[in-house]
């Protein structure tokens, strides 16, 4: 009996360390792309105050963190509470625009859902204020710029690129393309 | 196998003449040497499983390739059949220090894909699946280290819930209270009590965080609950550990309000909500009408700790005035009944509750070092209060 249970756990073990592995494999069957567009930093007004140039480019980073436009949220589409704590949670519709990109439609914190083609509810943490815009953070703008070496080739921080990734039902996306 | 008790027991055996006195000395020697080198299997399980679960950071391993899982894979089985096989020879110890490090390994493979497959947490899954692990190798091998390490991983699972995906998780509460608790009744040893006693307490700290800054208070009904279960568990090597960690939660609780009070923010954003009140007095009530028959002054005095002084004017100095009146308490009965464990208590809940009220209100107002003389002399005072004492119970004795 408690030799049965040993195995039963052992390969419990390992199907549960194998499943990542799987379902990372089979976004590209099952996942549908989604693609943002990146805010270019640093911005031009950055640039000019302080006066001196910053060569920066992605492959400085070990983990970099994209900063989309859907991450800064414009304080007229932002129909959430005004104040807020660290726990706060916001939901906010996105829409494809003309060509393909996910712009931020609204935020409230009021739960919403959507069954249209071309939108998207997700959930924004980290909530804070920063001038005209609520910066949130969904997530998955994180990467290892190592693993993605290929994808980031090209990839111009000072530019506006198109982020495509590819998520699954389950939740989880990789990174697809960047142009 | 308790030395110091080996000890004693072993004295009164020569003194009975079961056994002579070479005999006892063999015997503490041959436990001696194991006690000392449980140690030494404990922290080189410690490093070896730190090894593990930092090299999951290491630059070799961040590549997102299938050879790292299969190699962090392969060296977690090749420590559990190891552990297994060396258990099953009887190799207690050295299996279990295996398996152990098998059960840390299956952690860090685990979290090693997470992190190479980009996989984004919404909750604390990873910690649920290793617990479970953790209690189905219980019921295999009944290894206490395996408890206390399941146990410590639920209880970081839940703080990464609540701080890095902001959602407190109920699923590793239950977890903890059926599946650990479940164990901790059956097997009643006071390392099991103080385990889960300890993990439950600070899994309702988290859970009384999630709401802080307006419903703080709470935590004295889930300390409360806890404490009242306690005293329904028959067996005294659980319900000694149990009440012990509950009451002295509620002291630092005490203390610590004094000083978040003072804060001032707190008293801007609380909520009094007056379902507690119905919820602590319908506890109360019920602790009092079950146990009307073996609750002593001593009890009473302990209820002390779970007033919700925030319901009161003034609160802060109202908490400072309850944990002088526990303290003076716990002295008086421990001086009349002449109970030396009470008295101690007694002394160190009024040097804390002393020391509180100083650091509050002196920290800001005085020069440092001003500060940390009038400290001293304050405590040179208490020594010397406490010698006299001493003495007078002497001379009573001697007379």
């Amino acid at each position: 009996m408690k030799r049965a249970l040993f195995y039963t756990l052992l390969l419990f073990q390992i199907i549960a360390v194998l499943i990542v592995v799987v379902q990372y494999n089979l976004i590209d069957t099952y996942g549908e792309e989604r693609t943002f567009m990146t805010i270019p930093y640093p911005d031009e007004e950055y640039y000019l105050e302080e006066e001196y140039f910053i060569e920066e480019e992605i492959s400085d980073y070990d983990m970099y963190s994209f900063e989309f436009a859907i991450n800064q949220i414009p304080k007229e589409k932002w129909e959430g509470k005004k104040d807020y704590g660290y726990r706060d949670q916001i939901y906010v519709l996105l829409a494809k625009n003309e060509s393909g990109v996910f712009e931020v439609v609204k935020a409230t914190d009021k739960k919403i859902t959507t069954n249209k083609e071309n939108e998207l509810v997700l959930i924004g943490n980290n909530i804070y204020e920063d001038e005209d815009v609520y910066h949130v953070s969904y997530g998955f703008e994180n990467i290892n710029v190592e693993n993605h070496k290929e994808i980031l080739k090209d990839f111009d921080m000072s530019k506006e690129n198109k982020v495509t990734f590819k998520v699954a039902p389950w939740e989880q996306g990789k990174l697809i393309k960047t142009e | 196998m308790n030395l110091s008790k080996l000890e004693k027991e072993g004295k009164k055996w020569v003194e009975e003449g079961y056994i002579q006195e070479a005999q006892l000395e063999l015997i503490l020697k041959s436990y001696s040497k194991q006690d000392a080198n449980v140690l030494v299997l404990l922290f080189a399980i410690l490093l070896t499983g730190l090894a593990f679960l930092t090299f999951i950071f290491s630059d070799w391993a961040q590549v997102a390739h299938i050879s790292r899982v299969i190699v962090m894979l392969g060296f977690t089985l090749a420590l559990y059949i190891l552990g297994d096989q060396l258990y099953s020879r009887k190799q207690v110890l050295y299996g279990m220090s295996f398996v152990v490090l098998g059960f840390i390994g299956f952690g860090a493979s685990l979290f090693l894909v997470i992190n190479n497959y980009e996989v984004i947490l919404y909750n604390g899954w990873p910690f649920v699946v290793w617990a479970l692990v953790g209690l189905g190798l219980y019921a295999i091998y009944s290894n206490s280290l395996l408890y206390v390490i399941s146990i410590a991983i639920l209880t970081i699972g839940q703080f990464y819930s609540e701080f890095s995906f902001f959602s407190y998780s109920y699923t590793i509460l239950f977890l903890l209270l059926i599946g650990f608790g479940f164990i901790a009744l059956h097997k009643g040893t006071k390392l099991f009590a103080y385990t889960f006693g300890i993990g439950l307490v600070i899994n309702l700290l988290v859970l009384t965080i999630t709401t802080f800054d307006q419903y703080y208070y709470w935590f004295i009904v889930y300390i409360f609950a806890f404490y009242l279960i306690a005293h329904l568990i028959p067996k005294k090597t659980l319900a000694q550990p149990f009440k012990y960690v509950s009451l002295v939660s509620m002291f630092l609780f005490n203390i610590l309000q004094v000083g978040f009070i003072e804060d001032g923010f707190i008293l801007q954003n609380v909520k009094l909500s007056g379902l507690f009140l119905i919820i602590l007095l319908v506890l109360v009530g019920i602790m009092i009408v079950l146990k009307r028959l073996t609750l002593k002054t001593i009890d009473y005095i302990y209820l002390i700790l779970f007033i919700p002084t925030i319901y009161l004017p003034y609160p802060s100095v109202m908490t400072v005035i309850a944990l002088f009146l526990f303290s003076s308490a716990l002295l008086i009965v421990g001086y009349k009944e002449d109970r030396n464990q009470l008295i101690t208590y007694g002394t160190v809940a009024f040097l804390l509750s002393t020391l509180t009220v100083y650091i509050q209100y002196a920290w800001e107002a005085m020069n440092k070092s001003l500060f940390f003389l009038i400290g001293g002399l304050i405590l040179f005072v208490f020594s010397f209060m406490i010698e006299r004492s001493r003495r007078k119970s002497k001379k009573k004795e001697e007379v």
